[in-house]
C-alpha cells in the first residue's frame, strides 16, 4: 500500500514547490544523557532545539515520532560484532572490569569518547532516529525527515571517534540504499566526515561530498586528493576549508559544488549533515557562519525536491546549536521565523539577545578568493569525471527526479505563508539579494554559477508575499554580537 | 640542547651551496670526535664536516644540521650502547658490528611483539590495523589485520592493493606505536600519525638523493628483509620512544652501496617521484606532501586500473601546494572499514516498520486541539509586555510561564511525554531550598581547576537523586540561571558550554546573590528559590535584555529597570518590589505551572504592581 503511494506521493507534494512532508525525530529522554563534565559534546542542545521548535509551534507542520531503540542486531549492519557487545554491555562500573578494559583501546573508548551513564541506550535512540528518517523517506511518507540526534559522522565500524560510537548515518544510509539506488551524502559539519566517507570509500552506489576545515584539525582526513578507491573512485569528494569562512565564501562553493553533484550523480535520495560547529562562534570548531549561511545549504537542497535526510552532527556552543536546529527546522517545513525567540524553557540560555539569529564574528576569512577559486576548479572538474551513465545503477533514470532548474523557480513561487497567518515571513529572497552572495555567485570561473544568478533574478520576479519587508524592519537592530565563548 | 623534537624536518637536507648532507658520516665522524658536546667545546664543527666531505668554513652550518637532526640520534645511540655494552668502544668498524647486533636483537623483539599483538587479535574476529608500507607503488594503506584477501564489499578495490604486496611489505601493528593513540578530538596529530608521515617520507625519499635512494631501494627489495625490517622496527621504537622521526635515515645510509642491483619497475616508480622530488626542490613546502600525493594517485591508479601512468604523472605535475598540504592520513580500506553495502530491492522493499517509531504528533485525538486557540506558527515573543520591570527575571519567568500553558493547553498530555514538565527552571520545583544550596555549594568546593568533579560528589552527597535527575537539574536550572545572571551582569561573557567558566560565574553569582538577598518568610518557604537570580547586590547594576541600555548603578536601595519606551522605576524600595514579585500568586505558578487560574493570578500580582508603583 506504501509501495502505491510512495512514487507519487513524493510528487505531487514536491513538484508544487510549496510544501514538504516533514517527519520530525525525537527521544524525550536526549537531554539527560551526559557525556561527563567539561566533554564538549552535550545531547541537551538537542532538548533546547526542540523547545524552540515546539514554542515557534513549527511542530503542527511536521509529524513527530519517537524512534523506535535501534538494537545491537540492527546496529551490526554496520559495525562489528564484538564492537556492539563491547558497546551494549559497558557502563562506567563495569568499565574497569577485565572484559572490558581491556578493548578500551582497541575500540578507542576513554577520553573522546568517554563511557557514560546509558551511552548504549543513547546510541540507540541516534541510530533509530536515522533509521527511522530512512525507513519515512523509503516509504515516501515523507519527503525530509529530521533526526537531530543523529549526524554522527566519526564512528567508525570497529571503533568509536570523535564523540561518535555508532555511525547513524552509515546506518540510516544502507536502510536508504534497499530502496534508492544512489544515495548522496553532504556533509556541512566543520569537521571532516571520516567515519561516513571511509564506509562507502569503495562504492559508487553512496556519493560522499564533505566541506570541513582541513590543515592541522581533527580527524586529519578529508585531503581534497581523497576521491575514492575502486568502484568508489570519483564518489568521495572532499572540500578542504580554512578558518574563518564565511557565509559568502561556503555558499559560493556549496551552491556550484553540490548543483554539478545532483546533475551528475542524480542522488535518488540526499542525506545532509548539520553539524552546527561550522557556525561562528562554536567552542571547537573555526568557521564564521552564521544560521542562515548554515541553514542555506538545507535551503538549496530542499529546493531539489529529492527525499531528504536532515541530521545533526556536531555543534558545541549549545545556544546557537539550538538556534541553527531550529531555524533549519522552520527551513524544512517552509516557515521564516521571527528573530526574536519566543518564550521558551531554555530562554535565558540565549540572552542577553533573546534572538534566533546572532552576528558572526569578525574574524578573518582565510581562504582567499584565489583558494575558492582553485578548489571550485579542481572539484568541478573532478566531478565532470563522473560519467552520467557508468554503472548499471545510472541506467534506469528515476522518474520523480526533477531538474533542479524548476524546482528552483518553484521553490521560489511557494507562498510560504499560506499556513499561517504570515505576520512574520521569508526571509529567503532578502537572503538570495544580499549583493555580496550575488558577487560569490558571478566571480567563479565557470558559467555553473548561472543559474545562481537566475535564481536571484527569480526572486526578484516574484511578487513578493506577505509581509516579508516589515518583518524584516521590525525587527530590531538586535543581534548585538553574542561574545564567541572562548 | 636535548630535548626531544617532535617536528618533521625536510629531507634531504641541502646547504646552502648545494651540497647533500651525508648524514651517517657526518654522524660517525662527529661521534669520532666525542659526539655533539665534545665536537662543540672543542670548537671543531669545521674540521668534522671537512671530514664528512663538506665544505671548509661552515662551522655553524654543520652544528646547526648536527643538532637539528642528528642529537636525538645520537643520544639514543649512546643510552643504547650504554645498555649493551658497547658504549667505549671507539673503533668504528667494530662499534658498527656490534651495534648492528643490537639492532637485530631490538628487530627481532619487535617482530615478536607483532605477532604476539597479532595472535591476540585473531582471538577477536576484528583485529587492530597493520599499516602496510609498499615500496615500489609508494602506497600507504591500513588495512584489515586479516590483512591478505578479506572479501571487499565494495569493489575490492582494497583487497587488491594488499594481495600485491608480495615481499615488499612491511607490516606494522598499529598497537607498536601504541603510546597515544588515544587523541582528543581537539588534539591536533597523534603518534600514529608522525609515524605514518614518516614511513611516507622514507617510503619516498629514505636517502636523500636520487642515487642513495636507488641504491637504498634495491637494499630494501632485496631479500635481506632483516635489514629493512631492522631499519623499520627500529625506527618505528624510535618513533615511539622518542617521537623523532627525520633522522633515521642516515643510519640505514651506510648500507646505500651494499646491494647496487635494481629492481626495474621499482625505478620506474622511483624516477617518477624523483623528479617530481626534484621539480619540489626549490620550493620550501616540506617534503611530505609530494609523497601523500603519489601516494594516492598510484594507488587509485592501480587499483581501478584506469589511471595509466602518464595520467598519474600529470596529474601530479598539476597539482597545487595549496592542495597537498597536509596529506598525512588517509582511508583505510578492507572489509574491517567499508559498510557492506544492501542490495537494491526497489519499491518492492517494506521495511520493518517498527523504524516508525511511535507517533506523537499530530494528536490522534484531534479534539484536543481544536478548541484551543493558537499562535501563529513562527511567531516569536511581542515587542513589548505588560511587565512592570520588562526583561528582569520576574518578567521572563512569567512570560516563560504563560507559554507553557498555552502549550499544554495545546498539547495536552503529549506535554509530558514530550517530557516539558522536566524542561526549564521547572525541574528546581522537585528539590528542596537546602538541596539547592548543597548543589551550589559543591560545584565551588570542586572546580575543575582542581582537578576535582563536582558530580563525584554530587553523586555520594544525593544518594535519593538519579544520575539523571542530577543532570537534568545542571542543564535545566544551574546553567539556566547562570546565564541568566550573565545575560544581565556580564552580558560581554556569556558562556555556557565551558564548564570551567560556568562553575567560576556560576559561584560568583551565587556568592552576590547571598549578599544581596533579604531575609523574609517568602524565600524562606519559597522550595523553589526561583527569585534567586534577580537578587542582584546592590551594587551590581541590572541590564535588561530587551534593550541592552545600561541601567546605570544604583544604591542597593533602588531597582532600575530599563527600556524599551517603559517606566522607569526608581528609588523602588527593594523590600516592597521583592515582595510583591514573590508573592503567593507567584509561587503558585511557579509551582504549578499547567494552572490557568496561576498565571491569571499571578498577571494580577504584576498589575497590582504596576498600580502600585505607578
Amino acid at each position: 500500500m506504501e509501495e502505491d503511494l510512495s512514487g507519487n506521493a513524493l510528487q505531487t507534494s514536491g513538484t508544487d514547490g510549496k510544501k514538504r512532508r516533514v517527519s520530525y525525530f525525537y527521544e524525550p529522554t536526549i537531554g539527560d544523557y551526559y557525556y561527563g563534565q567539561g566533554h564538549p559534546m552535550k545531547p541537551h542542545r538537542i532538548r533546547m532545539a526542540h523547545s524552540l521548535v515546539v514554542h515557534y509551534g513549527l511542530h503542527r507542520l511536521m509529524e513527530i515520532n519517537t524512534p523506535y531503540p535501534a538494537s545491537p542486531q540492527d546496529i551490526r549492519k554496520f559495525h562489528s560484532d564484538d564492537y556492539v557487545e563491547f558497546l551494549s554491555s559497558v557502563s562506567p562500573e563495569t568499565l574497569h572490569d577485565h572484559t572490558h578494559s581491556r578493548h578500551l583501546k582497541r575500540f578507542n573508548v576513554g577520553e573522546d569518547c568517554p563511557v557514560f551513564e546509558g551511552l548504549f541506550e543513547f546510541c540507540q535512540a541516534s541510530a533509530g532516529g536515522s533509521m527511522g528518517a530512512a525507513a519515512k523517506l523509503n516509504r515516501g511518507d515523507a519527503d525530509i525527515a529530521l533526526n537531530w540526534a543523529g549526524g554522527l559522522h566519526h564512528a567508525k565500524k570497529c571503533e568509536a571517534s570523535g564523540f561518535c560510537y555508532v555511525n547513524d548515518i552509515v546506518l540510516g544510509i544502507l536502510e536508504l540504499l534497499k530502496n534508492h539506488k544512489r544515495v548522496l551524502y553532504i556533509d556541512i559539519d566543520v569537521h571532516h566526515g571520516d567515519g561516513v566517507e571511509e564506509a562507502f570509500f569503495t562504492t559508487d552506489r553512496v556519493m560522499t561530498v564533505s566541506f570541513h576545515k582541513f590543515g592541522d584539525y581533527f580527524p586529519g582526513t578529508g585531503h581534497i586528493k581523497d576521491i575514492g578507491v575502486g568502484g568508489g573512485k570519483y564518489y568521495a569528494l572532499n572540500v578542504p576549508l580554512n578558518d574563518g569562512i564565511d557565509d559568502e565564501s561556503f555558499r559560493g562553493l556549496f551552491r556550484p559544488i553540490i548543483q554539478k553533484v545532483m546533475e551528475v550523480y542524480q542522488p535518488e535520495a540526499v542525506v545532509l549533515q548539520c553539524g552546527a560547529d561550522s557556525l561562528s562562534g562554536d567552542r571547537l570548531g573555526c568557521f564564521n557562519l552564521s544560521v542562515k549561511g548554515h541553514a542555506d545549504c538545507l535551503r538549496y537542497l530542499r529546493s531539489f525536491n529529492v527525499p531528504l535526510m536532515v541530521l545533526g552532527g556536531g555543534g558545541y556552543t549549545i545556544r546557537n546549536v539550538a538556534r541553527c536546529w531550529c531555524y533549519e527546522t522552520a527551513v524544512a517545513v517552509g516557515v521564516e521565523p521571527d528573530n526574536k525567540l519566543p518564550y521558551n524553557e531554555y530562554y535565558e540560555y540565549f540572552g542577553p539577545d533573546y534572538t534566533l539569529h546572532v552576528d558572526t564574528s569578525n574574524m578573518e576569512n582565510q581562504n582567499t578568493p584565489r583558494d575558492m577559486e582553485k578548489i571550485r576548479t579542481l572539484l568541478l572538474d573532478q566531478l565532470s569525471k563522473i560519467q552520467h551513465a557508468p554503472s548499471v545503477q545510472f541506467q534506469a533514470r528515476p522518474p520523480n527526479t526533477e531538474p533542479p532548474e524548476e524546482e528552483e523557480e518553484d521553490m521560489d513561487e511557494r507562498p510560504k505563508c499560506r499556513i499561517w497567518d504570515g505576520e512574520c515571513s521569508g526571509s529567503e529572497s532578502e537572503e538570495d539579494r544580499k549583493p555580496g552572495i550575488n558577487d560569490s555567485g558571478t566571480d567563479g570561473p565557470l558559467n555553473l554559477d548561472s543559474r545562481i544568478i537566475k535564481d536571484e533574478v527569480m526572486d526578484e520576479s516574484v511578487p513578493p508575499r506577505v509581509k516579508d519587508e516589515v518583518m524584516d524592519e521590525s525587527s530590531p537592530a538586535q543581534v548585538k554580537e553574542e561574545a564567541p565563548s572562548h | 640542547m636535548y630535548e626531544i623534537e617532535k617536528v618533521v624536518r625536510p629531507l634531504p637536507v641541502i646547504l646552502g651551496n648545494g651540497e647533500n648532507v651525508d648524514f651517517f658520516r657526518l654522524f660517525c665522524v662527529a661521534r669520532k670526535h666525542g659526539g655533539y658536546r665534545n665536537v662543540t667545546e672543542m670548537k671543531v664543527w669545521g674540521a668534522v664536516g671537512k671530514e664528512s666531505g663538506l665544505w671548509d668554513g661552515i662551522d655553524s652550518c654543520v652544528k646547526l644540521v648536527y643538532m637539528k637532526y642528528l642529537v636525538v640520534l645520537e643520544k639514543w645511540v649512546s643510552k643504547v650502547c650504554g645498555e649493551n655494552g658497547i658504549d667505549g668502544v671507539v673503533d668504528l668498524g667494530e662499534w658498527n658490528e656490534k651495534l648492528c647486533s643490537v639492532l637485530v636483537g631490538l628487530e627481532e623483539e619487535f617482530r615478536g611483539f607483532v605477532r604476539e599483538e597479532r595472535d591476540d587479535n585473531k582471538k577477536g574476529k576484528v583485529g587492530s590495523e597493520i599499516v602496510v608500507v609498499k615500496e615500489n607503488g609508494l602506497e600507504l594503506i591500513a588495512v584489515g589485520d586479516d590483512g591478505t584477501s578479506g572479501s571487499g564489499s565494495g569493489g575490492g578495490g582494497g583487497d587488491k592493493c594488499v594481495m600485491d604486496e608480495d615481499e615488499d611489505v612491511v607490516i606494522l601493528d598499529a598497537n607498536a606505536v601504541d603510546v597515544d593513540l588515544f587523541s582528543r578530538k581537539r588534539k591536533k596529530e597523534d603518534r600514529f600519525l608522525e609515524m605514518l608521515n614518516w614511513l611516507m617520507d622514507i617510503a619516498k625519499d629514505p636517502g636523500g638523493s636520487s642515487e642513495e635512494k636507488l641504491a637504498e631501494v634495491s637494499m630494501y627489495s632485496d631479500a635481506n628483509e632483516c635489514l629493512k625490517l631492522q631499519g623499520l622496527a627500529l625506527s618505528a621504537r624510535k618513533v615511539r620512544l622518542h617521537g623523532f622521526v627525520s633522522g633515521e635515515s642516515s643510519l640505514s645510509q651506510k648500507k646505500q652501496k651494499v646491494c647496487p642491483s635494481i629492481y626495474d619497475d621499482q625505478v620506474k616508480g622511483r624516477l617518477r617521484c624523483s623528479e617530481r622530488l626534484h621539480s619540489r626542490k626549490g620550493r620550501k613546502t616540506s617534503h611530505l606532501h609530494s609523497s601523500s600525493e603519489s601516494a594516492v594517485n598510484s594507488r587509485n591508479g592501480r587499483v581501478t586500473n584506469t589511471g595509466t601512468e602518464s595520467d598519474v604523472a600529470s596529474n601530479s605535475e598539476t597539482a597545487d601546494p595549496f592542495d597537498d598540504r597536509y596529506h598525512e592520513k588517509y582511508v583505510a580500506i578492507g572489509t574491517l572499514h567499508q559498510a557492506e553495502i544492501p542490495e537494491w530491492v526497489g519499491e518492492a522493499y517494506v521495511g520493518d516498520p517498527k523504524w516508525l517509531g511511535t507517533q506523537t504528533w499530530p494528536l490522534i485525538d484531534a479534539n484536543q486541539n481544536s478548541i484551543v486557540e493558537t499562535e501563529s506558527i513562527g511567531k516569536g515573543r511581542k515587542d513589548s509586555c505588560g511587565c512592570q520591570l520588562p526583561g528582569s527575571v520576574h518578567c521572563v519567568r512569567f512570560h516563560i510561564a504563560e507559554k507553557r500553558m498555552k502549550l499544554k493547553l495545546e498539547i495536552g498530555t503529549l506535554f509530558y511525554k514530550w517530557r516539558f514538565h522536566s524542561m526549564g527552571e521547572d525541574v528546581a520545583l522537585s528539590w528542596t531550598r537546602e538541596e539547592e544550596k548543597r548543589v551550589k555549594a559543591m560545584v565551588r568546593l570542586n572546580p575543575p581547576s582542581l582537578e576535582k568533579c563536582f558530580w563525584d560528589e554530587a553523586v555520594k552527597c544525593f544518594q535519593t537523586k538519579t544520575w539523571k535527575s542530577l543532570v537534568g537539574y545542571y542543564f535545566n536550572v544551574f546553567l539556566l540561571r547562570c546565564r541568566s545572571f550573565q545575560n544581565r551582569v556580564t552580558p560581554d561573557h556569556i558562556d555556557s558550554d565551558d564548564d570551567d567558566s560556568d562553575i567560576e560565574s556560576a559561584s560568583n553569582g551565587s556568592e552576590n546573590q547571598n549578599a544581596g538577598r533579604l531575609p523574609g518568610p517568602v524565600h524562606a518557604s519559597n522550595g523553589s528559590g526561583l527569585q534567586e537570580a534577580d537578587r542582584l547586590p546592590g551594587s551590581s547594576y541590572v541590564r535588561n535584555g530587551l534593550g541592552h541600555q545600561d541601567a546605570g548603578r544604583l544604591p542597593g536601595s533602588g531597582y532600575v529597570s530599563n527600556s524599551s519606551g517603559h517606566q522607569q522605576v526608581e528609588g523602588l524600595p527593594r523590600l516592597e518590589y521583592v515582595n510583591n514579585g514573590s508573592g503567593p500568586g507567584h509561587q503558585e505558578v511557579d509551582r504549578h505551572p499547567g494552572s490557568t487560574s496561576g498565571a491569571q493570578s499571578m498577571l494580577c500580582v504584576l498589575n497590582t504592581e504596576y498600580i502600585e508603583l505607578d
